[in-house]
């Protein structure tokens, strides 16, 4: 069996099962890799050994009796600006906000209820937006792990835990998670609940897991997935069998976005273009396809929808403590309390006509082929390009990024794929048969 | 401020840091300055797009959500 920090997901929760090894042992051993890792990555916020150990325990308990979840045992690293009952939350801004709920945030309860195990609260951004954090990417640690969900991606990416959380407003699950050579996953907008969650932008939040493979996001998802009467953005759709999708997958057809292209960087273009190339020898139909909007109208009405929706969410807690704010979270809620409310509505019209004309964008592929971002992991000062996922999130879309080979200087690329409203089971099957074609790019080169 | 009135993105990006100016002071200008060229990019980019007015009404979380 492969050290235990390397398991994943599924990997663990079948050992758990058949009690190769119980939960407690792996939390210890998780315990062990954060501690000699974490100088390093500082990818958590609060590590819960004592409660985490508690939970293992009485996941074994559970395996012993033949019972517990699909996440039975399993520890899973929860993005700092998630409630988890009886540890703070603090969403990346230690002197603004600190408190300890006494109830999980809606996507934590439903892990534990598949018995997954809180390990703790991994580092975000001030308030999940774009001030750098202090964690630092694994595959070379003086570049950026991509933000907000900085701690989940990196944490996941070190070996120090199997899954994460992560929360996405304009590209904050699968940036980090492209840039960390993982996976991450944001369902169509309404399939994951956010209720619990800090917000950022009410019509652009979305929560979703960060794990090492597609059938481990398989996995994540079926756990979260669901209606949730008490989040206004949740919806009451019938939750499909994404695990069956993982299973045989069947060779996709994929659009190539040929707008993102000819914006990614030279060696981030170049990929693409063979990992496209590689996909349509292994079976796959790609074709190249334009957005029938304008690329840079999709950002600009993403851009205006945050900034003015980040403003009125923050307006209280901004007029108390502006002088405390960090500085780009600072200026996006000064500037988005200027914006006329009347552009604001017109952003939301657009946003509505948008929606439309993707969709018939969709209709003729299974998904959207792209690079995540147009770049490879950049410097720290910035948490690096939001673009080529904000649209996205804009057009609530269900979307996917995979980790797809590695730079010369030793960085990971990585290709996202975007689906139809409500098509996670084509999204997932598509990205566990390209996953099989291009193979895993493993761990970070860091020891122990 | 009157996006549909303006010309220019700089017409946008001036009236933009007037009414930044006047909420927040002209202290806070300068640290502002990047984040209000970006939105002021992105305002006119909206103001120019052409919309019927019997169709399309605000679409805060669509038919996904």
């Amino acid at each position: 069996m492969a050290e235990l920090h390397e398991l994943g997901v599924r990997a663990a929760a079948a050992a758990i099962g058949r009690r190769e090894i119980s939960s407690v042992e792996l939390v210890r051993a998780l315990l062990a890799r954060i501690e000699a890792t974490e100088p390093r990555v500082q990818a958590w916020e609060t590590v819960d050994a004592e409660g985490a150990l508690a939970q293992a325990e009485r996941c074994d308990a559970a395996a012993a009796d033949g019972g517990g979840g699909a996440l039975n045992g399993v520890p899973v690293g929860i993005k700092d600006v998630y409630h988890v009952a009886g540890l703070p939350t603090t969403a990346g801004w230690r002197g603004l906000l600190h408190t300890t709920p006494t109830r999980d945030a809606e996507p934590v309860a439903r892990l534990r209820a598949a018995g997954a195990v809180i390990l703790g609260k991994t580092v975000s951004t001030p308030f999940a937006m774009s001030d750098p954090p202090r964690t630092h990417n694994p595959w070379k640690l003086d570049r950026t792990p991509g933000g907000s969900s900085s701690g989940s991606a990196a944490a996941v990416a070190a070996r120090q835990v199997p899954a994460g959380m992560g929360t996405q407003t304009a590209g904050s699950i699968l940036r980090p998670a492209g840039y960390c050579g993982v996976v991450g996953l944001k369902a169509t907008f309404g399939r994951v609940s956010r209720r619990g969650i800090v917000p950022v932008a009410w019509s652009l939040d979305h929560a979703g897991p960060i794990t090492r493979d597609v059938g481990d996001a398989a996995t994540m998802l079926a756990a979260l997935a669901g209606h949730d009467p008490a989040d206004q953005g949740s919806r009451a759709r019938p939750v499909d069998d994404y695990l069956a999708a993982v299973a045989s997958p069947a060779a996709p057809r994929l659009g190539l976005v040929t707008d993102l292209l000819e914006r990614a960087e030279p060696e981030v273009r170049a990929q693409a273009e063979q990992v496209a190339a590689r996909l349509e020898r292994a079976g796959a139909t790609v074709r190249p396809v334009r957005l029938p909007e304008p690329f840079e109208r999709l950002v600009a009405l993403q851009l205006v929808v945050m900034q003015c929706e980040a403003a009125a969410g923050h307006a209280a807690l901004h007029a108390a403590h502006a002088a405390d704010y960090p500085p780009r979270l600072r200026a996006i809620v000064e500037t988005g309390q200027v914006i006329p409310a009347a552009a604001y509505l017109r952003a939301q019209r657009l946003r509505h006509r948008a929606r439309l004309s993707v969709r018939e964008l969709l209709a003729d592929v299974d998904c959207l082929l792209m690079p995540t971002a147009s770049n490879l992991a950049p410097e720290p000062s910035t948490t690096g390009d939001t673009r080529f996922q904000s649209i996205w999130s804009l057009l609530g879309l269900p979307a996917l990024s995979l980790p797809s080979g590695l730079s010369a200087e030793g960085l990971p690329f990585a290709t996202q794929l975007v689906a139809a409203p409500w098509r996670e089971t084509t999204l997932l099957a598509a990205a566990r048969w390209c996953e099989q074609e291009l193979g895993p790019i493993g761990a970070p080169p860091m020891s122990p | 401020m009157q996006l549909d009135a303006m010309t220019s993105q700089a017409q946008v990006r001036e009236a933009l840091a007037r009414a930044a100016e006047a909420t927040w002071g002209s202290e806070r200008l300068a640290d502002l300055q990047a984040n209000l060229d970006t939105v002021a990019a992105a305002l006119w980019e909206v103001a120019q797009q052409p919309l019927d007015a019997l169709e399309h009404e605000p679409d805060f979380i669509g038919e996904e959500g």
